[in-house]
């Protein structure tokens, strides 16, 4: 039997365009890794009629028709993106049974390039934590130590590329989702400029950071799999024509943050850095600091503009639109209040509450009025500095994966995991995470950060950088 | 910070069982948000909108949809949602 997972998504596309396997024997081989790796729990459900989709792809190979150029491409989904007549539960009680009405615009564009959409992966609840932990089905664990995170929101789809259960999985990113995640389990993941992919068919979290994109093992990969789903859509009016093209140079010139040296946590991922600031010395570019003053504000910023549309998003699960109402519901207001208690897990409570506390009276101004204009300035002082350089370096995230259970009761220090990742979701840029080192044989991701739509230059930039780096260890 | 929780609780129309937990938990998430103090008077002439400029709206026209509106009500009579009584006296 071949093994598919040494193949790239192109080879495979190209073996079923060629006839030298079929895209059935490609399901199959990942659809049995799903059940070799169960105890993972990167998998909710492997959809039924998935095998009928790849069989349509072969009998159209078959008679020589023109077929895309993700011809039998598994796919795994996030279970908070639509895929029509297929069930989408955002890992919740509450959506348990929804049924997806229509499919996301990113699944038909992987469909109308004869991509195999199926299973769907675990998740936060709603997309909410960095762990996998806030999850109905249970964590999901990290592929390299089980007793250890996948990562959130997006740890099932890490995890299930990790593991060879697909070579592509769809992630959304609202302030790290994607990049936390494929960073913890040595995988490619990127949240492109937003915009860059609509939004339309994905359970919005936070409307103005959300993105969906994919997790793949390689760079070329994800950037194949981004250009596939990008582009602007009529369904979501954010949505922009990113070309995703740039002019090559010679040498490209590296940032690296003066304020964010303090947010790595110990001496040894110091040590993996600056061995990567090495490398692009090493490879001639210059690597210059770039001061962004107000990035320290990020946290406190992100975690009052998200929660406030959190808390605004989520008002529409009230048990009569969506869910069945609580049988313990006496009117009006406790069938709302009581349905939407047994709906949803702690994290998103907690989310709503402080969503609903910024916004409040007294608070409007000093919090979530605030965070708007620090936002924008984060936003020109990134703009500011790539005037200086082609992108910018951090680790993607402070430390390794850390062990499951470790940081559940104490939200704050989870929320301070994402100290990389959401000064990108909040200034709008794009960055892709990139597997570089490893620390006790667990992996560790360097973070590439670029302006508006250059997405191209950072692939680029990953790519040179992966072909000459030697970790330490 | 003054959390008043029953009113919060409202606004969100949910209920928290451990309130003493959550509200501790709560505390020091929101002390984060004291940093904010540091930042001195910021220029009103900031912008507060969106980060990415907005594309064109499509048509606001009437399509045809293969979308059933039934899909996931949990009952359903002659086209409509039945829903629970829940007019009060």
């Amino acid at each position: 039997m071949i093994d598919f997972s040494t193949l790239t998504v192109m080879q495979i596309a190209d073996g079923v365009k060629s006839k030298k396997w079929t895209a059935v024997e490609v399901l199959n081989y990942f659809t049995d890794n799903c059940q070799k790796y169960e105890d993972y729990n990167a998998i909710i459900e492997i959809y039924d009629d998935a095998i009928e989709r790849a069989k349509e792809i072969d009998k159209k190979v078959e008679k020589g028709e023109k077929v895309g150029i993700l011809a039998g491409v598994p796919v795994i989904n996030k279970d908070n993106i639509l895929f029509k007549n297929h069930k989408m539960s955002c890992a919740s009680n509450f959506m348990k049974d929804f049924i997806a009405p229509y499919s996301a615009t990113v699944i038909e564009k992987l469909e109308n390039e004869d991509a195999v959409i199926f299973a769907r992966a675990n998740m936060d609840q709603f997309a909410m934590g960095s762990s996998n932990e806030n999850s109905i089905y249970g964590p999901c664990k990290n592929a390299c130590d089980p007793e250890r995170v996948a990562g959130g929101s997006s740890g099932g789809s890490a995890v299930s590329v990790a593991l060879n259960l697909a070579p592509i999985a769809l992630g959304t990113d609202t302030g790290g989702s994607i990049r936390q995640p494929a960073s913890f389990n040595g995988v490619v993941g990127v949240k492109p400029t937003y915009g860059t992919v609509s939004r339309y068919g994905a359970v919005a979290f936070a409307s103005s950071t959300d993105q969906i994109s994919p997790i793949t093992k390689t760079i070329e990969e994800n950037e194949f799999v981004l250009k596939v789903i990008k582009g602007s859509d009529c369904h979501d009016q954010t949505t922009i024509d990113n070309k995703m093209d740039f002019v090559k140079k010679d040498k490209y010139t590296i940032g690296v943050i003066k304020q964010l040296q303090d947010g790595i946590n110990d001496s040894d991922s110091k040590k993996n850095f600056d061995n990567a600031i090495a490398t692009f010395k090493n490879m001639g570019y210059e690597v210059i600091e770039v001061d962004i003053p107000h990035i320290e504000y990020s946290i406190p910023c992100y975690y009052i503009l998200t929660p406030a549309e959190a808390s605004s998003n989520l008002a529409k699960f009230d048990g009569l639109k969506y869910s069945t109402p609580s049988k313990e519901a006496t009117d009006l207001d406790s069938l709302y209040v009581r349905s939407r208690s047994e709906g949803f897990g702690d994290e998103v409570k907690r989310r709503i509450i402080l969503g609903n506390f910024v916004l409040s009276a007294g608070y409007f101004d000093a919090y979530y009025g605030k965070s708007k204009k620090v936002q924008s300035l984060i936003k020109l002082e990134f703009a500011n500095a790539f005037k200086k350089c082609d992108a910018i370096i951090t680790p993607t995230t402070p430390d390794t994966a850390f062990k499951i259970g470790e940081k559940i009761n104490d939200p704050l220090s989870m929320y301070l995991e994402d100290i990389f990742t959401v000064p990108v979701s909040i200034a709008g840029i794009p960055a892709i995470s990139v597997p570089y080192d490893t620390k006790n044989n667990l992996p560790l991701g360097l973070q590439f950060l670029g302006a508006d739509m250059t997405e191209s230059k950072l692939y680029e930039i990953a790519k040179l950088f992966t072909k000459s780096h030697k970790g330490v260890n | 910070m003054k959390v008043d929780m029953t009113y919060l609780e409202k606004l969100s129309k949910l209920e928290v069982d451990d309130k003493e937990k959550f509200l501790k938990e709560f505390a020091n998430i929101a002390s984060c948000f004291e940093k904010f103090e540091e930042i001195e008077k910021l220029d009103d002439g900031l912008p507060t909108s969106k980060t990415v400029k907005i594309s064109e709206l499509r048509e606001d026209i009437v399509i045809k949809s293969d979308i059933d509106p039934l899909l996931n009500a949990p009952k359903k009579d002659k086209g409509c949602y039945v829903a629970p009584l829940v007019v009060e006296q």
